[in-house]
């Protein structure tokens, strides 16, 4: 086969000691910023791309790539340990991510996101080398309906995923929906709810949303009430990190579907890793035999984000890549690196520079191995942060908030909206409204809007062109499904509840 | 650390002269270009290729700062309010300098003319006007008849785009219409053309190069003033007889008003020396982009030319809203 | 410190929903402004006035729901100061630089928390400092000053 001809030739670039070394770099540099809270991928790829100038292009690809997918990798340790994503694309991991730190299951929790996203990572590179023209094809045949009925799906399965009270989860999927409706429609160009601010004209900023819901408000939370925060390890030892089997067990489905959902949404132009994160988190709920355990700290709750993220940012490559058309703003910024260093990501990339590319992709789990071995081990340290006093944790993590978010876009306005979501989140936990909802209906709400209305806009205002093609149909009929299968398993509950009794 | 430790060799070096030396001094510390978009754009690529060739003809670090938001309106204002010393340089686009303060009815809305001080063009990247291949059309006329006639849509990277006006202006002189559908920046654009759900778009040179090569589409025109290297067969708007004016995206750089004369020159020596550097050709070449540096006065004219062009487009798209 | 403590208690949860009800109702508001459009352009307030809509419907079943059970005591001495301690961060990080507005942060944290004494405070604060500047000015050329004014 051609393929492993090609992936020999892919790895004889990789292995060479300067790849493996870039690599190396690239993907420390990634978890350490993905561990940081609001600096995010892009701050760091944006420092290395002067420093790639002087290198070969493959070898700059492969620290800016690296730095992109470590980020996945650390940004659930803040995630897990304190409740506060590194990035925006762990929120999921947080719902029973921190759950779990509360119960002293921190180490495993770790432990068991590392393998998952590691899983991940391995699973969307497969499927990269395997399949990548024809998924690349596949995501192009995506047009308007398809994605709204994809987000519609995303939507219905998360909205109906949050633990406690139905109306105040579906509220807050609600205000988020309409938060994210704030700043420049793309349809007509108007500018909305703006309340005349010009910072505003480009909508609220994810990480701002973000850091305030999760980071800031969960500070003041702990600091509010007389609840503690996760207990300190009382050992360190990577043995007592091991996940009981149980556990692993628990891990093993949730991964692959994760791994699965990921690299499917993660090959979609303009999705992201936070989409695929919630979709995988939701989904697994949905399948699970005892959703109602979901959010209290079980391992399918992490093990399927984490893998789903993972696998996303390494499917995003797909369109990159092959088509040249890329899926998010860091990917942007990647074929923007390319084509600097004279490369042209296209149709033609493969056929013209299969050195390029397969080296890349070969890099791609150079770099996962290596994450893995470095991740592993820092495990025992990041659970070190436990036992750091809160009266020092808080205030660094609330200047590690202020400088992430201020780095976004240089600007104070986004540490203002971070602490008004500060506070907004302080009262939400305090009166028991999901947070996870909101982001989520910031982030699916304009590609819902979007997608809808272009839908009817191309189609001239015929309302069946949303059914116009198998994969909308599939993906509208899992809709309705997700509506009514909560419904159907609650009343089944309930028989068996009252069998139980006879 | 190592621009601290040169500040003070060149303070040393400069006791002697003090106060006569100071005009002459500039730069003495480092100078900032301000980019009004994040990391990795065609402006933020555009700045990174020259700033380490100005720096070698400033003898000072330049920084490129990403002040991204709000059209890029937040950086225009950022440096118009800055001291009009030279150390804060805006890295202008259409977007942000022209098009943005006409788009947005804003009452404290700055002006290039009255607020900016004109130093350099950088760059300037032309579009192609490309139509899918599989549907057959060869030349502009035939698709703007067809665009007509058939309803064939367009895809645009967003309202108020230069690729967006293009298409209004094409209109509004064949007194054609069709219907443009909005996306959210080139990549969904390009991914609906190339898809299919779309059938005719402006791009950038750079973005759709591979489509053109791959033979998804087909080029029908190019918008520069003269035919493009990388497209040698393919016909200017003008030499297409259909319409005669050009839609170009450039970048350069602009001080706030009031700048000394004296410092927007050595500026203007720094950007010709960066442009002239043959490795800083190829590269912008390698975007899609020529590189273009213009003396501050025919900037000033180049702008003004761009704005007399566009401004009645955008208020005619702002009235239809 | 003393601790400014509150009883959430069903009044909390009425507010709250009220907050809810009044968002959905300028989201309706500005989207019937905004304009509906038509079927085959829909226009830019179709979405807000829908959700809007829905908000207010569901934000009145949330305060129909709430129990005074869902109380919970709460003291704000944290939030009282630092919210301000963030918002004062903000406003000074331009023209004041790192420092300054980082020692303004840790000392807006030292009545939120008990535990957190001067001495303390000001070793974070100088840890705070330098672990930034090594890392944001430095490793990661954020455009901050650590003393304003470049």
């Amino acid at each position: 086969m051609s393929v492993f001809h090609d992936l020999a030739m892919g790895f004889g670039i990789a292995l060479q000691p300067t790849a493996i070394l870039i690599c190396f770099a690239g993907v420390l540099l990634g978890t350490f910023v993905g561990v940081l809270p609001g600096i995010g991928a892009l701050a760091a790829i944006s420092l290395c791309l002067p420093l790639t100038y002087y290198m070969l292009p493959v070898h700059g690809l492969i620290l800016l790539a690296g730095i992109f997918y470590g980020a996945q990798y650390g940004s659930s340790t803040a995630a897990i340990l304190l409740n506060i994503p590194g990035t925006p694309s762990a929120a999921a991991t947080c719902l029973d991510g921190f759950p779990l730190s509360k119960k002293g299951r921190a180490g495993q929790a770790l432990f068991v996101v590392t393998l998952a996203s590691f899983f991940g990572g391995c699973v969307a590179i497969i499927l990269l080398i395997v399949f990548a023209p024809p998924l690349a094809r596949f995501a192009l045949s995506f047009g308007a309906p398809e994605y709204f009925a994809v987000m519609l799906l995303g939507l219905i399965a998360a909205s109906t995923a949050s633990s406690g009270s139905a109306a105040k989860g579906l509220a807050m999927v609600v205000l988020g929906l309409g938060l994210g409706m704030v700043g420049t429609d793309v349809t007509s160009g108007t500018y909305r709810f703006t309340l005349g601010m010009v910072e505003l004209t480009d909508g609220i900023n994810l990480v701002a949303l973000a850091m305030g819901l999760f980071g800031i408000a969960e500070v003041l939370t702990n600091l509010a009430s007389s609840e503690s925060a996760a207990p300190p390890a009382r050992s360190f030892r990577l043995r007592e990190m091991l996940p009981t089997r149980r556990e692993a067990k628990d891990s093993v489905r949730p991964a692959i579907r994760g791994s699965l959902i990921g690299s499917a949404v993660g090959a979609l132009p303009g999705t992201g890793p936070a989409i695929a994160a919630f979709l995988a988190y939701a989904i697994e709920k949905r399948v699970s035999r005892h959703p109602e355990r979901f959010g209290t700290g079980v391992f399918e709750g992490i093990a399927a984000p984490e893998a789903a993220n993972n696998a996303s940012v390494q499917a995003a490559f797909i369109p990159t890549l092959c088509i040249g058309i890329p899926g998010d703003a860091v990917m942007a910024f990647m074929l923007g690196a390319m084509i600097i260093h004279g490369i042209v990501p296209g149709p033609q990339l493969i056929s013209e520079q299969p050195e390029m590319f397969w080296g890349l992709v070969s890099s791609f789990w150079v770099g996962n191995v290596l994450l893995l071995l470095i991740t592993l081990p820092l495990i025992g340290f990041w659970v070190r942060i436990l036992s750091i006093p809160r009266q020092y944790l808080y205030p660094t993590i609330l200047f590690l908030i202020c400088v992430g978010v201020y780095s976004v876009n240089n600007n104070v306005f986004d540490v203002f909206v971070a602490v008004a979501f500060g506070l907004l989140g302080f009262v939400m936990n305090s009166l028991r409204y999901p947070v996870a909802p909101v982001l989520l209906g910031y982030i699916l709400g304009p590609l819902i809007e979007e997608n809808f209305r272009r839908t009817l806009f191309i189609s001239n205002g015929d309302v069946t062109a949303f059914a116009s093609s198998p994969v909308s149909i599939i993906f509208l009929a899992l809709s309705v499904l997700a509506l009514v299968w909560p419904l159907y398993s609650h009343r089944r509950a309930l028989r068996r509840a009252r069998s139980a009794e006879v | 650390m190592r621009s601290i430790a040169k500040i003070m060799a060149a303070a040393v070096a400069l006791l002697p002269f003090a106060a006569p030396a100071l005009a002459q001094a500039f730069p003495e510390k480092p100078v900032t270009l301000v980019v009004p978009y994040p990391p990795g754009g065609n402006v933020d690529s555009a700045a990174r290729l020259i700033a380490p060739r100005m720096e070698e003809k400033l003898g000072q670090p330049i920084v490129v700062e990403n002040r991204a938001g709000a059209a890029g309106m937040i950086a225009a204002e950022y440096v118009k309010n800055s001291d009009p010393d030279g150390y804060t340089l805006f890295m202008a686009a259409n977007g942000p300098l022209l098009f943005a303060p006409m788009t947005m009815n804003r009452p404290k809305a700055y002006d290039w003319k009255t607020d900016f001080a004109p130093i350099s063009s950088v760059s300037i990247t032309p579009m192609a006007l490309t139509v899918r291949s599989d549907l057959g059309i060869k030349t502009l006329p035939e698709l703007v008849e067809r665009a007509d006639s058939d309803g064939l849509l367009m895809a645009s990277p967003g309202a108020g785009t230069t690729n967006h006006l293009a298409a209004e202006k094409l209109m509004a002189e064949t007194g054609k219409k069709w219907r443009i559908v909005h996306y959210k920046g080139n990549a969904p654009a390009l991914a609906s053309l190339a898809g299919g759900e779309t059938a005719f778009a402006f791009d950038q040179m750079s973005v759709i190069l591979p489509q053109i090569k791959e033979g998804t589409v087909t080029p029908l025109a190019v918008t520069s003033k003269e035919r493009v290297k990388a497209l040698p067969d393919v016909p200017t708007l003008a030499e297409t007889g259909v319409v005669d004016f050009q839609a170009v995206t450039f970048t350069g750089l602009l001080a706030p008003a009031g700048t000394p004369k004296d410092v927007v020159a050595k500026l203007v020596d720094a950007v010709d020396y960066a442009l002239s550097d043959e490795e800083v050709q190829k590269r912008f070449a390698d975007l899609g982009s020529d590189t273009q540096a213009m003396s501050p006065s025919e900037f000033g004219d180049f702008l003004a030319e761009m704005d007399k062009t566009w401004r009645p487009v955008v208020a005619e798209v702002n009235a239809k809203r | 410190m003393k601790s400014v403590s509150v009883r959430l208690g069903l009044w909390a949860e009425r507010i709250f929903a009220a907050f809810l009800f009044a968002m959905g109702g300028v989201l309706a508001v500005y989207g019937w402004d905004y304009g509906l459009g038509e079927m085959n352009d829909i226009g830019p307030g179709a979405f807000p006035l829908g959700l809007g809509l829905v908000l207010m419907a569901l934000a009145l079943r949330c305060a129909y729901e709430a129990t005074p059970e869902d109380s919970a005591e709460r003291d704000l001495s944290a939030l009282l100061f630092m919210v301000p301690g963030i918002v004062l961060w903000a406003l000074l990080i331009d023209w004041a630089g790192l420092v300054a507005a980082t020692a303004v942060l840790v000392l807006f944290c030292i009545p939120a928390e008990a535990k957190l004494r001067p001495l303390g405070a000001l070793v974070l604060a100088v840890l705070l400092c330098l672990a930034g500047w090594l890392v944001f000015i430095e490793g990661f050329n954020l455009p901050l000053t650590l003393f304003g004014a470049r």
